[in-house]
């Protein structure tokens, strides 16, 4: 199997900007959602995203973990959202027409993340993807589950659980110090 | 016996059972304060046989021993072999745990315990005491069911089982009206063993309608007495689940009575006791193992007529017992199928309703009364109330859009207006619809309440103390979660008041009181609050030892204890480990106390009082929303965000004018009327140690101008806020997967625009505002 997450949802992706919908696990192909963040393309496997949303307004948490940048109505449900940026360390910027909400589903539990643009769907091959070089896995970077080697870029293949273990998205909330 | 019959016959067993049990422990414990009431003995009699008979008909044998047993002790008591006393009480209620912790092992899908033989001995002996049977409780009394009936014998010849043969079972009474043969009585294995039981029944029902049928004839008679209907009825129940449909027929013809008229003709009277004659010769034909095959259809049809003639007019469709009882028993055949069917068809689902009906009802005929109610899994409950609580919110929506429209120029007044009443309709259609769902899920305190008499006595005796339970409100009702989650702190409330607050009735009466120590429970509604106090007329709260305690745990210094009131110093026993028990009793005082109690109270968006009078008593009262789906939430503006504070929390709204506030001790405070008020800031507050959140490049605002009052108890404070935005019915939603967040969120909801709101828990926002000083 693949690197990426297959995180098998029913829930079809609304993504526009794939003329093509189908499995994505035919054969060694692989169907994924490509978004940008700065000057990097990451992607992710079609059928953990649920939906992609123009941004709408936040309603922050207070004491919540740094990066996450607060809660959204999605039809009545309530789901936390993760600012991407934050969770890279990249530098913040501000929101642009571009910015999307990526919602998706892991381990059960519905997130959302905020990334610059959404880019594409995109069908590849398994064969290019590459396990991401041991330089770039750090502590925090195994969420990368590899590299895709496109003809005159690279995207990463991001492993959406891990990903989002380590923001610490756990349920529970704190007990007060009486 | 291990493999159980039908789950869903089990489930329904285990549900209606599992009620009179509940109520026979509250009876049981009644009847122990007042043991001359023939009616509640009756009740309690009449709610263990339905068990019983349920269980026998799903062959529950260890079951039926001991409820047979028990039931033996409480027919004698009905006899006035023996009045109940405490020892008798004990075995009883002996035999109500028992039959509990066997309900346990069908929950669980066990063998049923054996009853223990001496409780089921020492229960028949009560029973053998008096004259009551001559052979009846001494098969009980023996302890095993294993009467070797008849050999089981080939199932193939004979009566096929009468669970199953509806319309067979129906018609065969006429082709068989000959003059009056015997055959050997066969039964399925597991029945056998039952069949001692159905004798010792049979014997008692018939020696108790007999006098009854006697008096029928007499002169100033008036109607047919209910006890005689109820143990015809029991019986027709209990010998047709040995397939001994004529004498069920017989039985049946005379439960008909119940719709006879008030003054009975002597064709009557003669026919009811031809049909007695009739069944006795039955009983002795079993009781020498051989089934006499008679019909008595002379009897049974003026017994029919008779009935018919006052019934007619008392049909009614929602009325269970109507059909059944309609075509009296063995009807003229061709008549029978379709009304007997139901009897025959689905005896588990119409029998144990039926027998509840007729124990629940009392003295008063069920038939009536018809059956109202329907039993409704849960689940779709909560489905209903998830969706009406979805179509608040897309009615507060509405609102909201209505308003929008109403300040907008591109619409005529005419449409502005149509749009406005129509959003009104709607809003008053989804409120009303709202209750009506919220009310499905009502349910009287009772069933909680219900259970205190039993643990309170039980407690007494254990403590050795003498304590008198008074409950008020028990009918008050509350939503079904509420009830749930309000058994475990009450439980601990009460055992506390037993065990802490009382003193022994040696202390009590050298402080000049009575040696019976009260509790009070009381439940009443208060809007849409509930409030449950538990008061107790004992010794109080003991302040030193509390403080004392308080320090030796490193809860508090000597000087904030010094600052401290007397109320706030009794609020101590709410913090997490406190106990001022000096011994760990198995009754309570483990330390886990309190706080938990007050936890789950708050969990319940609930607050939680005490007010104690040092020797006087001490009262512990709780306040509860009626649900805890929805709430009335003042919705405010702190910075660019929208928080929503339980509006019950909310005393009132200022705007301090800078004259009216000081700051104490790096404190803001305001004199509000005749009070110091402590003011905090919402927004420091609610960021208070959590990471820095940045105001999205917007300038800090100007100074919040206006102060929530939030009241939790007897603490105060005002919560400075930036904008009044108004007050909403808010949906509860978890805010889940978070991690970490500021502990007092509770919750969250959506707005009517659309927009996620925090939902504060005040009690936790004043706390967080006590612990430091704000920065």
């Amino acid at each position: 199997m693949p690197q990426t997450t297959s995180n098998a949802s029913q829930t079809h992706a609304t993504a526009r900007t794939g003329p093509e919908s189908g499995a994505s696990q035919g054969g060694d192909q692989l169907q994924l959602v490509t978004f940008g963040l700065g000057e990097e393309e990451f992607a992710v496997d079609i059928l953990s995203v649920q939906e992609i949303n123009r941004m709408m307004s936040l309603t922050r948490v207070p004491q919540s973990p740094p990066e996450v940048e607060g809660v959204i109505n999605l039809r009545g449900k309530i789901i936390p959202v993760v600012d991407l940026r934050k969770r890279f360390n990249l530098p913040a910027s501000d929101r642009s027409e571009q910015s999307r909400i990526v919602v998706v589903e892991v381990t059960g539990r519905v997130i959302g993340f905020i990334v610059d643009r959404v880019s594409e769907v995109l069908r590849i091959s398994s064969k290019i993807v590459e396990p991401a070089p041991a330089m770039v896995t750090g502590a925090d970077s195994d969420f990368v589950a590899g590299v895709g080697r496109l003809e005159d870029r690279l995207l990463i293949l991001l492993d959406l659980p891990k990903l989002f273990a380590k923001t610490g998205l756990t349920v529970g909330a704190p007990a007060l110090a009486a | 016996m291990s493999s159980f019959a039908d789950p869903e016959l089990m489930q329904d067993f285990l549900t209606e059972s599992g009620e009179l049990l509940e109520q026979l422990d509250q009876d049981l414990v009644l009847l122990e304060s007042t043991p001359n009431e023939p009616e509640l003995l009756n009740r309690v009699f009449r709610a263990l046989h339905t068990i019983k008979g349920s269980a026998s008909f799903l062959a529950l044998a260890n079951l039926v021993e001991v409820a047979h047993a028990a039931e033996t002790a409480l027919n004698a008591a009905r006899n006035g072999v023996f009045v109940p006393d405490r020892r008798a009480m004990d075995l009883l209620l002996g035999a109500v745990d028992t039959i509990k912790r066997q309900f346990e092992d069908i929950r669980a899908e066990r063998e049923l315990a054996r009853p223990d033989a001496a409780l089921c001995a020492a229960l028949s002996e009560l029973g053998e005491a008096g004259p009551a049977h001559e052979s009846g409780p001494g098969h009980a009394g023996s302890g095993a069911p294993q009467a070797p009936a008849q050999s089981a014998g080939s199932p193939s010849d004979q009566p096929p089982a009468p669970i199953d043969d509806s319309p067979a079972h129906a018609a065969r009474p006429a082709p068989l009206a000959e003059p009056a043969p015997e055959r050997p009585l066969e039964l399925g294995s597991g029945k056998a063993e039952l069949f001692d039981f159905l004798l010792t029944d049979a014997r008692q029902a018939l020696d108790a309608i007999g006098p009854m049928i006697d008096s029928l004839g007499r002169a100033g008679a008036v109607g047919v007495p209910t006890p005689l209907i109820e143990q015809a009825e029991a019986l027709a129940k209990s010998v047709e689940f040995f397939g001994l449909t004529d004498m069920a027929a017989l039985a049946r013809a005379l439960a008909a009575l119940e719709h006879a008229p008030r003054r009975l003709t002597a064709a009557v009277t003669d026919a009811a006791a031809g049909v007695l004659g009739e069944l006795r010769a039955h009983a002795s034909a079993l009781s020498a193992r051989r089934v006499r095959l008679a019909k008595a259809e002379p009897y049974t049809a003026a017994l029919a007529a008779a009935a018919a003639d006052a019934h007619d007019s008392l049909i009614r469709l929602d009325d269970p017992k109507a059909a059944p009882q309609e075509p009296p028993a063995p009807a003229p055949a061709g008549a029978a199928p379709a009304g007997a069917a139901p009897a025959g068809a689905a005896p588990a689902a119409a029998e144990p309703e039926a027998a509840k009906a007729a124990s629940a009802s009392g003295p008063t005929p069920a038939g009536g009364s018809g059956d109202q109610t329907i039993r409704v899994e849960v689940g779709r409950l909560e489905a209903l109330l998830n969706l009406v609580g979805e179509l608040v919110l897309q009615k507060n929506r509405m609102g909201a859009l209505t308003r929008q429209l109403g300040s907008s120029s591109g619409v005529t007044q005419d449409l502005r207006e149509t749009f406005t009443q129509t959003s009104g309709a709607l809003d008053r259609v989804t409120s009303d619809l709202q209750l009506a769902v919220m009310k499905t899920r009502m349910q009287p305190l009772e069933k909680l309440f219900g259970k205190y008499p039993r643990l309170v006595r039980d407690l007494a005796r254990k403590l050795g103390k003498d304590i008198r339970l008074v409950i008020e409100g028990a009918q008050t009702e509350v939503d079904k979660s509420v009830i749930e989650e309000l058994g475990d702190p009450l439980v601990h409330l009460m055992r506390n008041a037993c065990d802490h607050g009382l003193e022994s009735p040696e202390r009590r009466a050298a402080a000049g009181k009575p040696a019976q120590g009260t509790i009070v429970l009381r439940a009443q509604h208060e809007s849409s609050y509930v409030s449950i106090s538990i008061a107790d007329d004992g010794r109080g709260l003991d302040r030193d030892r509390i403080r004392a305690k308080a320090i030796e745990k490193g809860l508090y210094t000597p000087e904030q204890l010094g600052q401290m009131s007397d109320q706030d110093v009794d609020r101590i026993i709410f913090a997490a480990g406190f106990s001022t028990a000096e011994k760990i009793s198995d009754v309570s005082g483990r330390g886990v106390g309190m706080d938990v109690v007050r936890a789950n109270i708050e969990q319940l968006k609930g607050t939680i009082d005490l007010g104690s009078a040092p020797g006087k008593g001490c009262t512990v009262t709780i306040r509860i929303p009626l649900t805890v789906a929805i709430l009335s939430a003042m919705m405010v503006g702190v910075r660019d965000q929208i928080y929503a504070i339980p509006l019950a929390a909310v005393t009132e709204i200022v705007r301090p004018e800078p004259a009216q506030v000081q700051t104490i001790r790096q404190r803001r405070v305001m004199r509000l009327r005749d009070t110091v008020l402590p003011l905090v800031d919402a927004h420091a507050l609610l960021a208070r140690g959590g990471a820095a959140q940045p105001d999205q490049g917007r300038a800090a605002p100007a100074e919040a101008p206006f102060a929530v009052v939030l009241q939790h108890g007897s603490r105060r404070m005002g919560l400075m806020v930036h904008r009044l935005v108004g007050q909403q019915e808010v949906v509860i939603k978890p805010l889940d997967g978070l991690g970490r967040r500021s502990p007092a969120i509770s919750g969250a909801t959506i707005r009517d625009d659309g927009g996620v709101s925090l939902i504060v828990d005040p009690s936790r926002l004043i706390s967080l505002a006590e612990v430091s000083p704000q920065d």
